[in-house]
Order: structure tokens, then sequence, then C-alpha cells
């Protein structure tokens, strides 16, 4: 089973439209089904509702997943929200996570988003989940 | 490119594009590119353990954009440069949260002392085999969102 997370927005909503268009089976992620109009009712797509920065929310969401693409909103807290995500798909078997970021996640960059990134790449990969 | 789409009231009602960019180029990328890279990447797996670049194909002052932007709709838009501050006090103004409006800025001023993000990367493009859309292109396909009267029917 593949996972996207973010599917409600700006980058999120074009992958899951690619699905959408492919037809290729994919569970979405989202935190309020009704915020996620779009992509219901869509037959290879399954919606579930769990939120990122919750652990004990997101059993459904990941129970057989293999991979998941990793997207959240850039809130002052997304380094948090991203790091409980990661642990949660390690408990539950997750083997590969793919991380959105952003070009000037550097260690030298001042924009706190770009940094939060960084952080979030070296949390990942000292996970163990490739 | 959809981040300037935030910018069209100012390009629907005044023709200007304000940004604190100086004559700072950067290389934007098209979401709906993004979107297939994303896809690729999710259903396909591998490349473990890899970072994967992708920039738009061309590195843009705000001026060319706007100039682009012009050209799809068909009618004037200029580039405004103003300062770090006033895009600052503008985000505020139209709701944007402090912290957020403060990050933003830390990104503005590094972006104006010469990007981490000013060189083209089209790698990725080339191992999904995606044509990399330009800027133009976009702003065809968000033409009446810039501001291009409806087409007639």
């Amino acid at each position: 089973m593949l996972l996207l997370t973010g599917a409600t927005g700006a980058s999120g909503s074009f992958i899951a439209s690619e699905f959408v268009r492919h037809q290729v089976p994919v569970r979405v992620l989202v935190r309020d089904k009704a915020k996620a109009k779009l992509l219901d009712n869509i037959p290879t797509v399954e919606l579930v509702e769990g939120d990122m920065s919750n652990r004990s929310s997101l059993g459904a969401a990941l129970d057989g997943v293999d991979r998941a693409l990793m997207i959240s909103t850039s809130t002052m807290d997304m380094v948090e929200t991203q790091c409980t995500f990661i642990d949660a798909s390690k408990a539950a078997g997750v083997r590969h996570i793919i991380k959105f970021s952003g070009l000037d996640a550097r260690p030298e960059t001042t924009f706190p988003f770009g940094r939060m990134h960084k952080d979030i790449e070296q949390y990942l990969e000292a996970s163990g989940i490739t | 490119m959809q981040e300037y789409l935030r910018e069209t009231p100012s390009i629907v009602h005044q023709g200007a594009l304000y940004l604190a960019l100086g004559e700072t180029k950067l290389n934007p990328i098209d979401l709906a590119d993004v979107g297939k890279i994303g896809f690729r990447l999710l259903q396909d797996g591998g490349h473990e353990g890899h970072r994967l670049h992708a920039t738009g194909p061309e590195s843009l002052t705000m001026a060319e954009v706007a100039d682009r932007v012009s050209q799809a709709i068909g009618k004037p838009v200029r580039y405004v440069p103003i300062s770090p501050e006033q895009r600052r006090q503008a985000l505020i103004a139209h709701g944007v949260p402090a912290q957020i409006a403060d990050a933003l800025d830390k990104q503005v001023h590094e972006r104006l002392h010469g990007g981490l993000e000013s060189e083209v990367d089209l790698s990725t493009h080339r191992l999904f085999n995606i044509r990399p859309t330009t800027f133009l292109e976009f702003a065809k396909r968000n033409a009446e969102a810039f501001g291009k009267a409806s087409a007639e029917s």
C-alpha cells in the first residue's frame, strides 16, 4: 500500500491528481474528510482520517503501508509533526518514506522552514527507514 | 510557480508585481511538474537514501516573471521592487501570521544576497522523462487568475 500525506495542500494536491489520472490505487491521509471533497468517492483513492502530529491517530492510515510520501503544512511545529509521523511509520513497519523538502534546506540557511526541513531530513536518515 | 498566484490582486488591479527581491533570479517550478515527480517517486519506489533536486527550467528576475505574465494576459504588468520591511508589513496586512511573515522575511534576505536556489537543476525531470513547464506556459494556463478576460463563448 502507498500512502500520501499533505494531499489537500499546494504540492500534495497535484500529486494526488496524478494518482487519480493514472488510476493508481493510493491511500490518502487527511485530518478532515470534509476538507478533501475532491478526493472523495474516487474508487482508486482510499481516504483515511488521522493527524500526523498525533501518533495514536495513525493506526488505520499506516496499516499495511510499504511506502509513504510525507508532506505537511508549513507551521512552526512542522519538525515535531513530521518526526512523530516518522516514528509512527517506523513502528508500523513502513520501509520507505519520501520527504518533500526545499532547496534552501541547507545547514547554513537562516530561513526557519529551510532549517526545519534540514532537521527532519537528518531525523529521517537516523531513523533507519530508507 | 504557484506562489505567484498569491500576487494576483495587485497584478489584476494595478498591473504590478510587488516583491522585495531586487534583481535576484529564481527558478520557480510548476507544482504540476512536482505532482508528476511525486507520483513517480511514490509509485515506483527506489532512490532510497538519495536526495533528488528539481527546479523550474529558467532562472528569471522578477521583471522577467512580470513580462511573462504580461505576455500571457495581453496587458502590461511591471515588477515594482519594494523593501523587505514593506513586504513583511504587506504580508501581515493580508493576514499572514507574524511568525510566518518573519520566517519569510529571512528567506527574502537570503534570496537578496544571492541565493542558495539560483541554479537550474532538471536532473529529476530527466530521470522521469518529464518535460519541464516554462513560466510562460504556466502563466498562460493560469491567465484568467492573472486577470485575462475570460474567453467569450
